[in-house]
């Protein structure tokens, strides 16, 4: 695929500024995203790989948090220097998002049915053009899945089409028109009798099934990016399971671009095509995901890949990194994983510290790492 | 670690009981309703040995907590007995459950919320010493500052706050406090659950080593299969308040027998690239605990199930070929030799699928 | 993760002496002070504060040594009537020459041990029986029947608007000073009932109660040692905020009934001085004025403070507000020990330092 990336994010870095100091949340983060594409982000607690997922769409609270520089380009256009006010027409058709916690992303008050029909709603409207939407018409693709309306144009950004009542004349969200695509989002999703389902209150359903709601919510909008932050973190084994397999499954389907943010190796292992290493507030691995988990070529993915425990205390103690994560209010100068490395060398320490760079340099957008050495990396 | 003599069992539990009652409306009393119950543990039977440690798996309403809880005698069970080195201590009280706590000690789940967010460290890990034996603030201190670096925290932070410490170091603060009176079982509720992978690793190494050198035996409760895999002797799955297979760790790891084990051991995420873009198999969701009805509990997921599964309770029973292995399940013989890979592959997964067993 | 990553923590002030010492009287040096610091940070708590201490120290003055009054509290002087404001007499006199300086300065230790005692009263009564009431509720126990019993008095006291109630009390009482303090103190202790049941009821349902019973701490210990613990702060700030509404309160029950009311000379208490100036309020509103803007500013003082003290009673919010920010701003923090970091200590490097 050659085609122009659905998301590019350069050198973008954000602190928070807080009474207590500021902290360095990202710092020179810079990759980008094919069309139909799924990308990992891993990393430990605080690396900054949540902040990372809400500065795209620009849902970060400012204070505390402020963008230093960088800039995050969505579809040609860079978010960062929209005015805010016109960020909502970006978010929804535009970049999609799945939380952690469905229980406190669903709104309590609604049913189901409320919950799915008024994302459906929104984007009618910004289909006709009522509401203004910044969607480029992402590679949002239904055709190998169950069959929507067949006249759905997405995006046509910034143009008001047609007369106006025309226009104004979006169906209510109790016709059966936004019904029958409720069904089907629910459908979507896998969910066996979404009559049922339809009527009742987020708390009442399991977490799986409040998860997979969230993530039809989030679809009926058809994003061309979807950024899903720890979508299944909060869920039991069997239940991640079944929900990685709807998204796989999905991703066959709509083929839109995911942005997909874990903890768990695994997990990232399982979804990512491409994966981005954080640490400290930096990507300092990115590239295919076979090369970056088979070959690591940064000492933290490997130290990482290590610490995962796969065998008996009867074969000794388990690989773990010395020492701590540092904090992001005073990052250790050059490479900030350097007091850690146990291949660090005195050079290490100084600034500039590495940045991203092909380990391949006959592939600048394959395999990249943020290490000095990453040559010699067993 | 098979030992040829039977090792002396330390903590028996048989068959354990807790049910929660569920409030009833007075419509539902007027009307007789009988009352409603969360069968949270629901008849478990299990021995921890001596120096050994014992391994609870399972997912969230397995009970594994509940049992945890019931073990270290904060919750009194519904029915069934305790025993702890063959002395009974289901119903101990007053000085007698005291004195039993100093062999028993619990490490929680929540490292943050399982220390008083008030009191200084040295408060915290001398607590069990100060409520045990009468001894003076300095000789407090100065065995928890003893006591401190070998769970891996300087000795020099006893006047701190835990909510100075980071996740990992708070997991180390409780572990500290439950050794403090030197017990003899340390039941640790999902230790490693709130740790990072890198922390993790260094908590379980802690973990085993203050095993080998003091002599502990543990009650690991968790859901990952990674860290029972490396921490555990023995392992018993338990799903849905029931005990459903029990062995040694290699067996029950490398070849489980029951469905639920299978499906458990398949949806744990490996970071292995080449297993990537499988499906998984097993449909629906964990049913509901109240007045669960006769049959499997294991039967509306599962994809070996039969009309026998739904009517009859499956006893934990040994299976021919599987050597010191109990299994709960009618077909364990049938479903024994199937891999658990199988449930990650094969055609979609549709309602009501049954997967072809092989023929014997 | 959207929030800030926690606060470093800075080096640990034990570090420097032998850590089995307590050190009492340098950890109390050092809350006085972070309790100086937190409270700057806002800058209105911080004038609550200066109001708080600057009030009590006048009252206690004023208490221990009356003749620090320009004029002795009630001092007739029939050469000084009505007179309005001035330099002699900066809050005017009334219509038998008494200083109104001197009087309303004579009520402000009336006025702060009423608003103390009712306070303090109700924070000890109502929260004893709601700590009974919320921690010993287990189902078909004694201690559940005495829980019932408590929480249906509170609830038949609450029934009532405390107004009504308090005035209720009064006339049953009869008029006077005591009275009116055990008329509103009877009013006002269900209210602390219910909040420390509530705060009893989240603090025993945390994990590190279960921590304590699992180390065989009894159960009388696990209260005063964990639960009173931690339901004091939430108590304290209200008790804060509340000082100065039982002092509004008490002073509109002394209005109303003019229940300290005397044939002759005022009362020195605010809201009883109120009332007994209520006729004269149009021409001589100073009488009224000054009482009333001592009651205003007393209430505004002990609300900013309560605010304040909120953020500075509980360790986890002080920390990151102070130790961080000051740490920072010294820039001592660099290479400083981070307290229980994940850090192994330092050893013979482990196995995986050699692959």
């Amino acid at each position: 695929m050659t085609d122009a990336p659905v998301l590019v994010v350069d050198d973008l870095s954000v602190d928070y500024e807080v009474a207590a100091g500021r902290f360095h949340a990202l710092s020179n983060v810079s990759f980008e995203m094919l069309p139909g594409r799924v990308t990992g982000i891993v990393g430990e607690t605080g690396c900054g790989k949540s902040t990372l997922a809400h500065a795209i769409p620009g849902l970060l609270p400012s204070p505390p948090a402020r963008i230093r520089s960088g800039k995050v380009v969505f579809q040609g256009t860079d978010l960062t220097a929209l005015p805010r006010w016109k960020l909502p027409t970006v978010r929804g058709t535009g970049i999609g998002m799945v939380f952690q916690e469905p229980l406190n992303s669903l709104n309590p008050a609604y049913r189901v049915f409320d919950q799915v029909a008024e994302a459906i709603r929104v984007r009618r409207l910004r289909e006709k053009g009522a509401v203004r939407a910044r969607s480029g018409g992402g590679p949002f693709d239904y055709s190998r899945g169950p069959a929507t309306t067949p006249t759905s144009t997405i995006g046509r950004p910034f143009l008001p089409g047609g007369p106006v009542e025309e226009r104004m004349r979006s169906p209510p969200v109790r016709s059966p028109e936004i019904r029958t695509e409720v069904l089907e989002a629910l459908r979507l999703v896998r969910i066996n009798d979404p009559e049922t389902i339809l009527r009742l209150y987020p708390h009442e359903l399991s977490g799986g099934m409040r998860q997979r709601i969230m993530i039809a919510q989030t679809l009926a909008e058809r994003p061309s990016l979807l950024i899903a932050d720890e979508p299944t973190s909060a869920l039991d084994v069997t239940i991640q399971a079944q929900v990685l397999t709807l998204m796989k499954e999905l991703i066959d389907e709509i083929r839109t671009s995911i942005l997909f943010i874990s903890h768990d190796l695994g997990v990232i292992a399982e979804m990512a095509d491409d994966v981005g290493v954080m640490y400290a507030g930096r990507v300092i691995e990115f590239g295919p995901v076979a090369s970056v988990f088979e070959h690591p070529r940064h000492p933290y993915t490997r130290a990482l890949l290590r610490a995962a425990p796969d065998r008996s205390k009867a074969d000794g103690p388990l690989e773990s990194i010395p020492g701590s994560v540092p904090s992001l209010a005073r990052l250790p100068g050059g490479c900030a994983f350097h007091p850690r490395c146990v291949y660090a060398r005195p050079n290490c320490g100084e600034n500039p510290g590495p940045s991203l760079r092909p380990v391949d340099p006959a592939d600048p957008l394959g395999h990249r790492s943020a290490c000095w050495y990453a040559a010699e990396i067993p | 670690m098979a030992t040829a003599s039977e090792p002396a069992a330390l903590l028996e539990a048989e068959s354990l009981k807790k049910w929660f009652p569920l409030a009833r409306s007075i419509g539902e009393w007027a009307s007789r309703r009988p009352e409603q119950a969360i069968h949270a543990v629901d008849g478990v039977s299990l021995t921890v040995h001596e120096r050994e440690t014992l391994a609870l798996i399972g997912e969230s309403g397995s009970g594994k907590t509940t049992f945890g809880w019931l073990a270290a005698r904060l919750q009194e069970p519904t029915g069934g007995t305790l025993r702890f080195r063959g002395q009974e201590i289901t119903h101990l009280s007053g000085t007698a459950l005291r004195d039993w706590r100093r062999k028993v000690q619990i490490v929680f789940q929540d490292p943050v919320g399982s220390l008083d967010p008030r009191l200084r460290v040295w408060q915290i890990v001398g607590e069990p010493l100060r409520a045990q034996f009468s001894l003076s603030k300095v000789e407090v201190r100065r065995r928890v500052a003893e006591l401190l670096p070998q769970t891996g925290l300087p000795p020099d932070c006893l006047d701190q706050y835990p909510h100075e410490f980071s996740g990992g170091g708070r997991q180390r603060l409780a572990l500290a406090r439950a050794l403090t009176v030197d017990p003899e079982l340390v039941i640790l509720d999902e230790p490693t659950s709130a740790l990072d992978v890198a922390v993790q690793a260094q908590v379980l190494n802690r973990l085993v080593e203050l095993q080998r050198t003091r002599g502990l035996s543990y009650l690991l409760i968790t859901h990952n299969v990674a860290a029972v895999r490396y921490a555990a002797d023995r392992v018993a799955v338990l799903y849905l308040g029931q005990l459903i297979e029990l062995g040694s760790v290699g067996d029950v790891l490398g070849r489980p027998v029951h469905p639920y084990s299978k499906a458990l051991l398949a949806a744990v995420p490996v970071p292995d690239v080449r297993r990537r873009r499988t499906r998984y198999r097993i449909q629906g969701e964990v049913p509901t605990l109240i007045n669960p009805r006769p049959g499997c509990r294991f039967a509306p997921r599962c994809p070996f199930v039969q009309d026998r599964c739904r009517s009859e309770d499956p006893a934990l029973r040994p299976v021919e070929g599987y050597p010191g292995r109990v299994v709960a399940c009618h077909r364990a013989e049938e479903v024994g030799p199937i891999p658990a890979e199988t449930l990650l592959t094969g055609p979609e997964p549709g309602a009501g699928t049954t997967l072809p067993l092989p023929r014997a | 993760m959207t929030v800030p990553p926690a606060a470093p923590a800075s080096s640990p002030p034990s570090a420097g002496r032998a850590p089995l010492s307590v050190g009492r009287a340098r950890r109390v040096g050092r809350g006085l002070r972070l309790l100086y610091r937190t409270l700057r940070i806002n800058p209105l708590s911080f004038a609550g504060f200066v109001l708080v201490v600057l009030l009590g120290a006048t009252g206690l003055v004023v208490w221990l040594v009356p003749s620090v009054l320009p004029y002795p509290a009630l001092s007739i002087n029939l050469n000084a009537t009505n007179l309005a404001p001035s330099w002699a007499h900066p809050f005017g006199t009334d219509e038998l020459g008494r200083d109104l300086l001197s009087n309303v300065l004579a009520g402000l230790p009336v006025d702060l041990a009423i608003g103390f005692t009712i306070a303090g009263g109700s924070l000890l009564f109502g929260g004893a029986l709601g700590v009974v009431a919320g921690y010993y509720n287990r189902p078909r126990s004694l201690g559940a029947v005495a829980s019932m019993v408590i929480l249906r008095v509170t609830d038949l006291f609450l029934a009532f608007p405390a107004l009504i109630l308090a005035l209720a009390f009064t006339i049953a009482l009869g008029r006077g000073l005591y009275p009116i303090v055990l008329a509103v103190f009877l009013t006002w202790w269900p209210f602390y009932v219910r909040l420390a049941r509530g705060e009893v009821l989240v603090v025993k349902n945390q994990p590190y109660i279960a921590a304590a019973r699992a180390a065989g701490v009894s159960e009388g210990r696990i209260v005063l040692r964990h639960v009173l613990r931690n339901i004091l702060e939430p108590l304290m700030v209200y008790f804060t905020l509340d000082v100065g509404t039982v002092i509004v309160t008490f002073s509109t029950v002394a209005f109303v009934t003019h229940g300290i009311q005397y044939p002759v000379t005022p009362p020195v208490e605010w809201g009883a001085m109120v009332a007994y100036y209520e006729d004269y309020v149009t021409y001589l509103p100073w009488t009224v004025l000054f009482p009333g803007i001592a009651i205003f500013v007393t209430v505004l003082a002990f609300s900013l403070l309560g605010d304040g003290l909120r953020d500075v009673l509980d360790p986890r919010t002080r920390q990151s507000m102070i130790q961080v920010g000051s740490a920072a701003r010294e820039g001592r923090v660099a290479g400083a020990f981070v307290a229980g970091s994940d850090e192994e200590p330092p050893g013979p490097p482990g196995p995986e330092a050699s692959s």
